[in-house]
């Protein structure tokens, strides 16, 4: 494709500026272009590199508050979160900024929106009690709190900290909104704890679209790449997993059936456990036994699962990824 | 057991590694992991301690387990968990389950032959241990005749013999 052929000259040369707007524009002409998101998504992440690079220089001869938040928000924007609670650390250790404290609390703040997990949960909360602390007249801790406590879900929390917002910034419109909103939903409200635990558990944040909300793209392209896939001798199935629904191609009937719930089981536990051990968002799970290979591709809301005699082959497996998170609409219902 | 997995654990890219029992108890945790550090440069993993990692591990092998149940009645042998921060590779061994985990850059296929390799080990080892334990009182040395010959290999380490004083 010319498009991406001209980025890559354009990164090539190191103009990244010029490359992400190639990467845009044919962007703009084909939406569904996945080798085209793929080159945004380097060509930014070589542009945030070498902001790091000129960052780092910068750094070390003159350091300035600036300098510090732009590069931990650089780096949080590239989901290098411990680097940025790190340079967020030694921004404090070097100035004793109270910003650098409310830069790392918003780092646990990613974190645990990243993760999902109930330790990173309270570690946010704790610095954010922390920052609170320090900060007793500044919104902005308030504004991180409301935000934490409404995505899980912890209505109280959530209406404690909107009630301190409107003390705050009385008269604001949007807020005033919202503390109605959360006072109605106080009552049935769970706690800080019992929310963390739910998030954990479900993986599923308060404001995650769920699949059937999802309009998504039509089931039939999945439909052909899953009929592909399942056409290759050592491939037994091909399925693509969304909410309680599947298309599977390669077995038919109570094995097709058996197969799909099988894979949303195994994807059910290997997401939770990642998040309860700390390695954050699953990304690949490959299971191998006497039944073969199962492999599969998780996205936010879908997987693209192979069921193989043995391990994949590398564009097999790509193949898949580039399944998940397309969020097809899966007129098959097989389980 | 720790001779086994220290040369797992020193293998670059490998943060733990574990052998747990069924039950989710660790039964060897070699060098830096038995203290799993706090760490977390460069995205890394997050540990609170081993003894967690190894419930956790188990856990999540029983559900894995019960879900692969449905398709096939036989449970994994080998399992990969590739995540943001981290990998987690797991291998049922004799009786009990090697619990990795890996850096996140790392490859979980370049800890397959070793990984392989201290299992089999380890299997060697307990098989061993198992046979001396449930061998049967040998026989009488009256009669000679009835004594089996001893095998090509030992089943278990023999101590050297001692140097005879002239």
């Amino acid at each position: 494709m010319n498009y991406s052929q001209l980025a890559y000259e354009y990164a090539c040369q190191g103009n990244t500026r010029e490359a992400l707007r190639v990467c845009e524009e044919g962007l703009n002409v084909f939406p569904g272009s996945s080798e085209l998101a793929r080159m945004k998504e380097r060509v930014r992440r070589l542009d945030r590199e070498s902001r790091l690079r000129e960052l780092k220089r910068e750094l070390q001869e003159a350091p300035r508050p600036a300098l510090w938040a732009e590069m931990c928000e650089i780096l949080i924007e590239g989901g290098q979160i411990s680097r940025a609670e790190d340079c967020a650390r030694e921004w404090h250790e070097k100035t004793q900024d109270p910003e650098a404290v409310l830069m790392r609390c918003r780092t646990r703040v990613e974190r645990f929106l990243a993760d999902r997990g109930r330790e990173a949960g309270k570690s946010a909360f704790a610095a954010l009690d922390e920052i609170q602390s320090l900060m007793a007249r500044d919104p902005r801790p308030w504004h991180l709190r409301l935000q934490l406590a409404w995505r899980i879900g912890a209505w109280k929390e959530a209406r404690r900290a909107a009630a301190k917002l409107l003390e705050l910034q009385p008269g604001d419109p949007v807020l005033e909104a919202r503390f109605r909103t959360l006072d109605a939903f106080s009552d049935s409200s769970p706690s800080i704890e019992q929310a963390l635990i739910n998030v954990e558990k479900t993986g599923r944040l308060v404001d995650d679209k769920s699949p059937r909300e999802t309009g998504g793209v039509g089931g039939t392209n999945v439909r052909n790449v899953l009929r592909d896939l399942a056409a290759q001798s050592d491939i037994h199935a091909a399925m693509y997993v969304r909410g309680g629904t599947a298309l599977v191609q390669g077995v038919k009937g109570a094995t097709a059936e058996r197969a799909a719930r099988s894979v949303r089981k195994v994807l059910q536990s290997g997401r939770g456990a990642a998040r309860r051990l700390g390695l954050g968002q699953l990304s690949e799970f490959i299971l191998e036994g006497d039944f073969g290979a199962l492999t599969i591709a998780p996205g936010e809301l879908d997987a693209g699962a192979l069921w193989s005699s043995g391990p994949i082959s590398r564009a097999n497996l790509e193949t898949i990824m580039n399944l998940a998170g397309v969020d097809a609409a899966t007129g098959e219902v097989v389980a | 057991m720790i001779e086994i997995l220290e040369p797992l654990a020193q293998l670059a890219g490998v943060r733990v590694v574990a052998l747990v029992t069924h039950d989710g108890v660790p039964v060897a945790i070699p060098g830096k992991a038995a203290d799993v550090d706090n760490d977390t440069m460069d995205d890394e993993v997050p540990f609170t301690d081993g003894d967690a990692l190894s419930a956790l591990s188990i856990g999540l092998l029983d559900e894995l387990s019960r879900g692969m149940g449905l398709l096939s009645g036989g449970a994994p042998e080998r399992v990969i968990l590739k995540a943001a921060r981290g990998t987690l590779v797991m291998m049922p061994a004799a009786g009990a389950v090697l619990v990795a985990v890996l850096r996140g850059g790392m490859n979980p296929e370049e800890l397959r032959l070793p990984m392989d390799g201290a299992a089999a080990r380890i299997q060697r080892i307990l098989r061993g241990m198992g046979s001396s334990r449930s061998a049967p009182t040998p026989p009488s040395t009256d009669n000679p005749s009835v004594v089996d010959p001893p095998g090509l290999f030992p089943n278990s380490v023999q101590p050297m013999p001692e140097e005879q004083a002239n």
